[in-house]
């Protein structure tokens, strides 16, 4: 073989190695955009508050948040979360401060401004009680994965199933855990001690 | 003697109710609940003492307009609240207790919000063992 030819053989094995790393770098981005996009649970929203006025989550920007999803005609499992969260806030011994607390309903058309603010007043520490618009509702839901449906009951009331979980927001914004109902104490205490740091 | 009469007897009494259902209804208490607030729910527990299975049929709060049977219970996340027409077993020798995320019972039609230190009258119809009466507590909202 002469060596014009060797040198270009050379050539062509540096250009396949050029395009076989490019291809990695191209494919290694592409799975973490990917993997980014499959965690983003959360995002910015706007809501109405207990005062009726518009809330934004810019103003929960910076700290981190504990965030329910429920209804105020739920006589057990809402309660119960929220009363936990308060309880939990208060055994990490960091304050009101070290977390919000922020109530969402998944029931517009019964809990209006006035209902969400009587409901979180109820927990002697402050809770963050959010309505809006069903079409408001619904776009933080999605943003959330968080599922709801009314299910009628026989006192021609209705009931809503939800997604019972809290969700953990560190001060970033960003999502960190979820708190089950059924996790114990010890489990939750230790999530909530990721995001107030 | 009076005390050894009494004991005799609480023995004998014990001996029959072999084989049946022998109810304590105990520990009531509810979360306190704000204006608005048509329903809540109250907890409780049952003792069978009696070797005999029982079941818990039906509930009447009168403080209430409606006292039903209830069950949370979590499916793939989702937390869905049912009602329980069929009652729930006590079975004989069993300690069941109605606690937060669990069965509880709803009351409904609340003409006022239930108040911290209210104590509400309940009575709980069981099949075999009839009716038992209980007193609800109403505790502070962040009760566990």
């Amino acid at each position: 073989m002469s060596l014009k030819r060797v040198r270009l053989l050379l050539w062509v094995l540096v250009g396949l190695a050029a395009a076989g790393v490019a291809a990695l770098l191209i494919y290694q981005r592409s799975v973490q955009t990917r993997t980014e996009q499959a965690i983003a649970v959360g995002g910015p929203f706007s809501l109405t508050d207990s005062n009726g006025l518009p809330f934004s989550s810019v103003k929960l920007a910076g700290k981190p948040f504990a965030i329910f999803f429920g209804f105020t005609h739920c006589p057990d499992v809402c309660p119960t979360t929220l009363a936990r969260l308060a309880r939990l806030r208060g055994q990490l011994g960091r304050g009101e401060d070290s977390f919000a607390i922020v109530f969402v309903t998944v029931d517009p058309e019964r809990d209006g401004p006035q209902e969400v603010g009587r409901y979180t007043a109820l927990f002697n520490t402050p809770v963050i009680g959010l309505t809006g618009t069903p079409a408001a509702i619904e776009q933080v839901k999605k943003q959330f994965g968080v599922f709801s449906q009314k299910v009628a009951q026989p006192n021609s009331d209705y009931s809503v199933d939800h997604t019972a979980a809290t969700f953990l927001i560190g001060p970033d914004g960003k999502f960190v855990a979820t708190i089950a109902p059924e996790e114990g104490d010890s489990a939750a205490l230790a999530k909530l001690k990721r995001i107030i740091g | 003697m009076k005390l050894v009469l009494a004991f005799a007897a609480l023995l004998l009494a014990a001996c029959g109710a072999r084989g049946t259902a022998d109810i304590v209804v105990e520990k009531g208490w509810a979360r306190a609940t704000v204006a608005g607030q048509d329903s809540a729910a109250a907890y409780l527990t049952i003792v069978n003492r009696g070797g005999g299975d029982d079941r818990l049929l039906a509930v009447s709060v009168p403080r209430a307009s409606m006292a039903m049977l209830h069950t949370s219970s979590m499916e793939d996340g989702i937390m869905r609240m049912r009602d329980m027409s069929d009652g729930l077993a006590v079975p004989g020798g069993a300690t069941v207790a109605l606690a937060p995320n669990g069965t509880h019972i709803m009351l409904s039609g609340l003409a006022a919000p239930l108040r911290q230190g209210e104590q509400i009258p309940a009575t709980l119809r069981f099949a075999k063992a009839g009716t038992k009466d209980v007193m609800i507590k109403v505790e502070e909202a962040s009760a566990q």
